[in-house]
């Protein structure tokens, strides 16, 4: 399969690089400056910890990144307004299914608005995840740089530390091979 | 509340709807900030992909119903949900507008949406805007200067990826005698 986001790409690079900077405000509303243009959009963290959250899932159980100390973890921000997003929920049933016994695990975080929150229910019981799907807020989508393209991804190692980041659809292949890059990680 | 025009295929929204879209009921005269103001919305750090192309301003006759033709721009590359994208979980394309300071707007026109496949679900048909888009709104004014503003509110994708939903300004001049 072709994928034609090269050219999408080239083309947020470069808006980019006409925006290298962006102001935002942390938790305690201090001003901090935020590198987004390395690549793609996203915070570049890649060699650094995982930021750590604590979100609810739909049914209102806590989940937190810390819980899955020791295993390798994708971390996936979607919304079902997000057509990308649902091409690739399957393979990541499929993925979850080849490598969790493993020790592979996938953490999905929604970023609907509250009030559309009722349909993802129905909707991932269509796809059949097998993963935990958690209700995104604004601190965890800051703490992953703001999120503003979906699908976006990061591949936790075992160790705690992200081994990849993908921003945007990319390849069944290229999903499998950041997963193998983050089992080994760690070890 | 969305009825079929004719044999035209265009969308329309009743001037009910047309309020509910805007989430309150706004006065112009008001100081205050209107609601796509100062939300996430409004800011976010990708740059946005649509713009309003105007009029800035136009002379119109007070008291009669007319129509207001409304373009938008969209960045070459990405596409825009129509009004009347065929999944229910897609957010379509609105127009947000400010009631009051003498201009009522009964209706909207949209355009019919393009269906369109993309390489990330080549099986998949989504009913799209891309290029130009031109919203026909059908006003009655009062004499003299007012201004119509609202806001679109869309959600943008390009081939492999879509960013959360924004809000543009809408601002018309309307010189009304």
């Amino acid at each position: 399969m072709t994928w034609s986001g090269y050219q999408n790409l080239q083309r947020r690079r470069a808006a980019q690089k006409a925006q290298p900077h962006v102001t935002v405000l942390d938790q305690s509303n201090q001003t901090v400056q935020q590198d987004v243009a390395s690549d793609e959009g996203l915070p570049n963290l890649r060699g650094k910890k995982a930021p750590a959250f604590t979100l609810k899932t739909e049914d209102g159980r806590k989940v937190s990144l810390a819980d899955y100390k020791g295993k390798a973890v994708l971390v996936n921000f979607w919304a079902t307004w997000c057509v990308p997003c649902k091409l690739e929920m399957p393979w990541f049933v499929d993925l979850h299914k080849q490598y969790a016994s493993q020790g592979f695990e996938i953490l999905g975080v929604n970023e609907d608005e509250t009030k559309d929150r009722a349909q993802i229910g129905k909707f991932t019981k269509k796809i059949g995840v097998n993963y935990p799907i958690l209700l995104g807020n604004d601190a965890s989508s800051k703490a992953y740089g703001g999120i503003e393209l979906l699908p976006t991804s990061f591949y936790v190692g075992r160790d705690g530390i992200v081994v990849e980041e993908a921003a945007g659809l990319i390849s069944r292949d290229e999903i499998e091979a950041n997963i193998k890059k983050a089992l080994a990680a760690g070890n | 509340m969305q009825q079929r025009v004719g044999k035209s295929a265009i969308w329309r929204v009743s001037a009910v709807a047309f309020v509910i879209a805007a989430g309150v009921f706004v006065s112009a005269a008001s100081a205050q900030k209107f609601p796509w103001q100062d939300t996430p919305e409004a800011g976010g750090k990708t740059p946005q992909t649509v713009r309003f192309a105007g009029p800035d301003q136009i002379n119109v006759a007070a008291h009669k119903p007319q129509v207001v033709e409304l373009r938008f721009q969209i960045q070459d590359g990405f596409h825009i949900n129509s009004h009347e994208p065929h999944e229910k979980t897609l957010i379509p394309t609105q127009l947000m507008v400010v009631d009051g300071d003498g201009v009522n707007v009964s209706r909207v026109d949209f355009p019919p949406g393009t269906d369109t496949s993309f390489a990330f679900a080549p099986n998949q048909k989504v009913s799209v805007y891309t290029g130009a888009v031109t919203l026909r709104a059908h006003i009655t004014v009062a004499p003299g200067g007012h201004l119509l503003q609202g806001a679109l509110r869309y959600q943008a994708c390009d081939a492999n990826a879509c960013m959360p939903p924004r809000k543009i300004p809408v601002a018309v001049r309307l010189l009304a005698k």
